[in-house]
């Protein structure tokens, strides 16, 4: 892969939280590439790490979280090597973020044109009426009726929906190369969440903007994203193009999540299920992470962590089944 | 393969395999290699184990150094007053008009106050003052207002609103503007705090406990209990009191100090404790006059106050943030 | 299906909720959560309530099991009518239907600990003689529903999501019940804690024969377990039918606009443009006028603004509200 068209890259990101009960590792060595205009998923349950990647971008990460190695570079530069000021700059000017619930994130003592407006004003020199009029026109692109009108709002006026039209306005007003988008759909009813990710990709297309896309919602990447990363304890277990990994999913556990969730289309009897719990973070199974839950797991399993193995059809997986010296050995 | 990219453990593992290190067909068993019920067993045994009373308990002073020191300064207050005759040094009601407020000596630790009395020994005694003060009428004001605060969330309506706007009327009167009220009509003297405090205080603990019963009668697992057809009597007794526990825990160790220092001001406004009853409050109202003479006679009772209320304080948080199951991990 | 035995039903069930109306604004609204619902739900059949939120799906499953009283209407429970029973008979009552909720965090009391939760119906109605009866029955139970017995002197924050919802479900099975109202019961779980309690789900109504009302917001979940589904929008229902032919042959335009707006986990039939539906949902306290779907439905002529469509039979056992059912 060149790092020419690479817009964003994480490189063994250890993000690592300093409890009481012990160090919880909850992104334990993450490496994730998003290319220009393209749409990357990251797909895990609660609790895998994968909103933890994000804010560990953003540098929004809550004591006691500290990210304590890898690299985080947007367009070749090391977020984790600026000041504070300079990510006050970065953040929310060229990297942006969209929140699950958008109520949280909207301050509810001003109305959403002043907070929109106000995004354009820290960032660039335009003068107030300027910024109003961007605004507006932002509230018309992301679909929000009558902008004139809903600028002088405030945010519990308007339904969830619409809030988080005004959230995905905010995050493209000032043209970012990178929006992560953190369950940007699971608070909201099917009919709208369609509505927001088309949106969402227009929006990409036209803009030609990057997005990481978190998810636990299989259906939502596949609808959305260009690229999977699947998550599992903190630690990639597969990544492959959206197509290659939806026809054959290859490591276990994602194989285990897409045939866990009951179709639209057709009926089993019984669903595919995986057995057992996600694992403490504090209490790591010995060798993979999954192998206590895996149907396949073998003796090496239990001994050894698998690397990320490449295979033919492009997919990378974190499974000693696609190690061929592992495989053959056991011939 | 590209060698450079496996990490270390697939380095060990791969020169393992090189070197012939056994791993016999048998072991390699690559479907259904664990039987699923030992997996939900593994999985299972993951839930944390119960935590005694007592562990939770000795795991709050372990992380938490503050409430131990308070704990410490609380157990050590509590078992000086009870057993004050045998912490003494001299008996608190003998007076040697020679040494009127002096300076601490061998004799006299902290000195001796207006009437030569050793303030040391006073304060020792002066304690069971601030003990019973701090827990009877505390205890009587809480009960009143957990059972009416209850009633009034629970019940709801007319109800709610005739307690409601007694305790609103009650708040709205200084408590211990209302204290000295109930003083006069009833005449000084310990017996008056206690009736005092017990009825200017249960106000504030019926309304923090009717909010609670409000926002508790919403729970899921109080729904889950009318559709099981638990009786209304038993939901309150058994799925909404225990819940207010921890609240109510937390305000006991606020109203305690609290209770402390209204007496202490009473007494020191001659309401309280007559002399030559030893209290804190009246003790650094008697000596008031010979701040300069006797620094330390004089302002002793009112530190141990200070540090006494503020002990109080941390360790009503850290039991807060512990004996709510719901705030743990 | 005639044949088969009716377990509930409703007759015009609706529920409005008052706004509460404070010192500065006097205009009071009424919120209409369910509006003349009318269901048959037969015995051992799983019914599907499926609808966006605020559709009154979970208020519909509180007014059948009597947990809030209704407006207007009533329920039947094998014939009996709810509202009409004294308080002690309704708690009899209470015997044959339960309820999974939602959220397995909030519908456990934290203070107990899992023996007593579990134990807690068998105690209420007096079914156990002993401790020692009920530790039996409690045991037997949480090992139906997957929990080590060993398990149930710990306290509910002990345990994950899933294993909260299967002593939820333990609970809700300890009288033997008929009728189960399942609210949700796995929309706060992980996709591979999902199909766990699914399946669970799903064994212990082929073992009891029981009854399931199932409400969720997740249509692929719906379409996995129930029998019949029943689409609601804004407190009515607009469809009923099989579950398999609505999934194959949706006719009511919402239901067709839901049905495609599902997120699909198979790249491959991404469609580059779906049919969407434009909008908001109206406000339950001021609804449209007419058809409550008019202002959202590209089909909508003069007549649905002008008068509410009935329910009816468009083919047998397929139930649509709407006017326009046979053309479009």
């Amino acid at each position: 892969m060149s790092n020419n068209d690479s817009i964003f890259q994480i490189r063994g990101l250890k993000t690592q939280f300093f409890t009481s009960k012990g160090i919880v590792p909850a992104v334990d060595g993450v490496d994730i590439t998003v290319k220009k205009g393209e749409a990357v998923g990251l797909v895990g349950e609660s609790g895998c790490g994968k909103s933890m990647t994000a804010m560990s971008t953003m540098q929004l990460l809550q004591y006691p979280g500290r990210v304590v190695a890898g690299e985080i570079l947007l367009d070749g530069e090391n977020l984790l090597e600026k000041t504070k000021k300079e990510m006050d700059e970065i953040r929310g000017n060229r990297i942006t973020m969209i929140f699950q619930e958008p109520m949280t994130s909207l301050n509810p003592v001003y109305t959403i044109g002043k907070q929109v407006s106000e995004a354009i004003l820290i960032h660039e020199n335009v003068s107030k009426e300027e910024a109003k009029q961007r605004t507006i026109d932002i509230f018309r692109k992301v679909g929000i009726p009558e902008p004139e009108k809903r600028y002088n709002v405030f945010p519990h006026q308007l339904s969830g929906g619409l809030r988080q039209r005004v959230m995905i306005g905010m995050a493209m007003v000032c043209n970012p190369q990178l929006m992560i988008a953190d369950e940007p759909t699971t608070a909201l009813d099917v009919t709208i969440e369609a509505q927001i990710l088309y949106l969402m990709k227009q929006l990409q297309k036209e803009q030609g903007t990057a997005v990481v896309m978190i998810t636990h919602n299989l259906g939502v990447v596949a609808e959305s994203c260009d690229y999977v990363y699947v998550m599992y304890a903190g630690k990639i277990m597969e990544e492959a193009p959206v197509r290659e990994l939806f026809r054959d999913p290859k490591h276990p556990y994602t194989f285990g999540l897409m045939n866990s969730i009951p179709k639209m289309t057709e009926v089993k009897e019984h669903l595919y299920t995986i057995k057992g719990l996600v694992p403490n973070l504090l209490h790591l199974p010995q060798g993979c992470r999954f192998c206590p839950r895996c149907e396949k797991a073998m003796k090496v399993c239990t001994m050894y962590e698998p690397d990320l193995y490449e295979t033919e059809d492009g997919h990378k997986v974190r499974c000693f089944l696609y190690n061929k010296e592992v495989m053959n050995s056991g011939k | 393969m590209k060698r450079k990219n496996m990490n270390h453990a697939a380095d060990i593992l791969a020169d393992k395999i090189a070197d012939g290190f056994s791993m016999e067909g048998t072991d390699w068993i690559p479907e259904g290699a664990t039987e699923p019920a030992q997996i939900e067993e593994k999985a299972e045994a993951e839930i944390a184990p119960n935590e005694t009373l007592k562990e939770q308990i000795f795991s709050i002073f372990r992380h938490n150094k503050v409430a131990l020191v308070s704990a410490i300064i609380i157990t050590l207050f509590v078992i000086v007053t009870i057993a004050a005759p045998l912490f003494a040094p001299c008996d608190p009601y003998v007076q040697d008009l020679t040494i009127r407020a002096g300076t601490p000596s061998a004799q006299h630790l902290l000195g001796t106050d207006q009437l030569g009395r050793d303030v040391l020994s006073r304060m020792i005694y002066g304690g069971r003052v601030s003990l019973m003060v701090g827990l009877i009428p505390t205890l009587i004001s809480m009960a009143i207002g957990t059972v009416l605060g209850l009633v009034s969330g629970f019940v709801g309506g007319k109800v709610d609103n005739i307690i409601m706007r007694i305790a609103d009327v009650l708040m709205a009167f200084p408590s211990l503007l209302l204290a000295m009220l109930v003083s006069y009509t009833l005449g000084g003297g310990m017996l008056t705090i206690f009736i005092a405090l017990s009825l200017a205080g249960w106000a504030g603990t019926a309304r923090v406990v009717r909010s609670e019963v409000l926002s508790l009668r919403e729970k899921e697992y109080v729904e889950a209990a009318t559709s099981i057809g638990v009786k209304r009597s038993v939901i309150m007794m058994r799925h909404i009191l225990p819940n207010c526990v921890p609240t109510l825990v937390v305000l006991f160790t606020m109203n305690v100090p609290g209770n402390i220092l209204t007496e202490s001001s009473l007494s020191f406004l001659g309401i309280g404790a007559q002399p030559p009853d030893p209290s804190w409050g009246l003790m650094v109202f008697e000596m008031k006059k010979y701040l300069s003479d006797s620094p330390v006679a004089t302002l002793a009772p009112g530190i141990v106050i200070l540090i006494l209320v503020v002990a109080f304080n941390f360790l009503g948080d850290a039991l807060r943030d512990k004996l709510d199951p719901s705030l743990q991990n | 299906m005639e044949n088969r035995k009716i377990l509930v039903e409703t007759r015009e069930l609706t529920k409005e909720f008052k706004t509460v109306s404070s010192a500065w604004s006097k205009s009071k609204g009424i919120v209409h959560a369910v509006t003349d619902v009318n269901l048959q739900i037969y015995e051992g059949e799983t019914l599907g309530v499926v609808g966006e939120s605020g559709c009154g799906k979970s208020t519909l499953g509180r007014l059948i099991l009597r947990l809030l009283e209704p407006t207007r209407g009533s329920v039947l429970f094998d014939g009996q009518d709810l509202s009409q029973l004294k308080t002690e008979e309704l708690r009899d009552m209470r015997m044959q239907m339960q309820m999974v909720f939602q959220d397995p965090y909030a519908s456990l009391n934290p203070r107990l600990k899992i023996r007593d939760i579990v134990a807690e119906p068998l105690v209420t109605h007096h079914i156990v003689k002993s401790k020692e009866e009920s530790t039996a029955i409690v045991e037997d139970l949480l090992r139906k529903c997957g929990i080590r017995p060993e398990f149930m002197y710990r306290y509910p924050h002990q345990f994950s999501g899933g294993q909260r919802q299967r002593v939820s479900i333990a609970r809700a099975l300890a009288l033997n019940p008929r009728l189960i109202v399942c609210d949700e019961p796995v929309s706060a779980l992980d996709v591979s804690i999902q199909s766990q309690i699914l399946n669970l789900l799903g064994d212990l109504q082929a073992e009891r024969n029981l009854t399931y009302i199932f409400i969720s917001h997740d249509l692929s979940v719906v379409r996995y377990l129930s029998d019949r589904v029943c689409v609601m929008f804004l407190g009515k229902v607009c469809e009923l039918g099989i579950t398999r032919e609505i999934y194959a042959d949706p006719i009511h335009p919402y239901t067709r606009f839901l049905l495609d707006a599902v997120p699909v986990p198979d790249p491959e039939r991404k469609k580059e443009s779906k049919d969407m539906l434009t909008g908001e949902i109206p406000s339950p306290v001021n609804p449209p006028s007419g058809c409550y779907f008019r202002t959202r439905c590209p089909f909508a002529t003069e007549h649905c603004a002008q008068e509410a469509p009935e329910m009816r039979e468009v083919r047998p056992g397929r139930f649509v509200a709407c006017h326009r059912a046979d053309e479009v």
